[in-house]
């Protein structure tokens, strides 16, 4: 398949990459930064994920190359956890830059190749903190919440072109996004899941392994969280 | 960019379009799009758009968004006819504001 990964040079993103290549999959990524070339059929762009430019010349890139996308997953993202009455308009921009405008920006222009084919799959990010309405995560949360309805209306939208809309919300699981969240913090909002523990890498990729396969045709406009919330 | 290379492709476009979709839109400057009398469903000219916008990516090397808040934006739409809708092209790649 052709698989093509968001926030794809480190944590979870980067993870996914080298799950999917180890199949035997062709996988394209992408990043603010520039990484080195570490597979054969990795291929990376730098890129900010809300240029719409840059993410239309990346798409012609991938529709040259292979014509076709079977698989869109949407990882990129960035968090800030703050009060509100501390929170600047920036870092709400920042955010719902990179979380909500990235995601559709990559959506739409998924749908329009996958829509050739009539078939393909499309996962979002979104998370915990939106069912838990965390303190502190009010623009994050907000931002994920709009990648959520972005989800559900877009499964209906694309449902006649043969392509699925999925999304899956994890749990705190160890990369950059967590890192600066205090530990006493991070134990609360642990509590309040089913199974009070940390997510791992594999506990994503086996919900999006579940999305992406054939028999999964049927399983649209969903978000499935982690951990039991 | 000569209006007649833009005709081409948006023609060889429909040629395409009317293959898959086995439709018999005319290749006229006249042919309504899109809005009153128009050929095309909405779905219909989201799938001819994405037809040009690949094949002018292909031709002539422009990475272009047809649909745009400048393309909704405009006194005529450039939905209406074939024409508008190549002049609305030329427009777009002339100014290289895509």
């Amino acid at each position: 398949m052709i698989i093509l990964i968001t926030g794809s040079s480190r944590g979870i993103g980067r993870y996914l990459a080298e799950h999917y290549l180890s199949q035997g999959h062709i996988v394209f990524g992408c990043s603010r930064s520039t990484i080195n070339n570490y597979h054969k059929n990795y291929s990376h762009t730098p890129l900010d994920v809300a240029d719409e430019k840059a993410v239309k010349k990346l798409f012609s890139s991938i529709r040259k190359k292979h014509h076709k996308l079977d698989v869109l997953i949407n990882n990129a993202g960035i968090a800030s956890m703050n009060h509100l009455l501390l929170t600047p308009v920036k870092t709400l921009e920042k955010i719902m830059q990179t979380n909500f405008t990235g995601t559709f920006l990559f959506c739409r222009e998924a749908a329009k190749l996958m829509k050739k084919a009539n078939t393909g799959r499309i996962v979002n990010f979104t998370t915990v903190a939106k069912p838990l309405n965390l303190e502190g995560e009010a623009i994050y949360a907000a931002s994920k919440a709009a990648v959520e309805s972005l989800t559900k209306i877009s499964a209906k939208e694309f449902a006649p072109l043969g392509i699925t809309v999925n999304a899956i919300g994890p749990t705190p699981i160890d990369t950059d996004l967590i890192k600066n969240v205090p530990e006493m913090k991070m134990q609360q909002l642990i509590a309040k899941q089913a199974i009070a523990k940390k997510g791992s890498f594999e506990d994503v990729s086996n919900v999006i392994d579940f999305y992406i396969k054939p028999q999964s045709q049927f399983i649209t406009g969903q978000i499935l969280y982690l951990g039991g919330i | 960019m000569p209006l007649n290379e833009i005709y081409n492709i948006v023609y060889e476009s429909i040629d395409q379009f009317n293959e898959i979709n086995e439709r018999n839109l005319e290749k006229s400057p006249d042919t309504v799009l899109f809005g009153a009398g128009g050929h095309l469903e909405s779905i219909e000219l989201v799938t001819l758009i994405i037809e040009i916008e690949d094949n002018i990516d292909d031709q002539l090397d422009h990475c272009i968004s047809i649909v745009s808040e400048k393309a909704m934006s405009q006194s005529v739409s450039p939905f209406q006819t074939i024409e508008t809708l190549v002049n609305y092209i030329q427009l777009i790649i002339t100014e290289g504001d895509n």
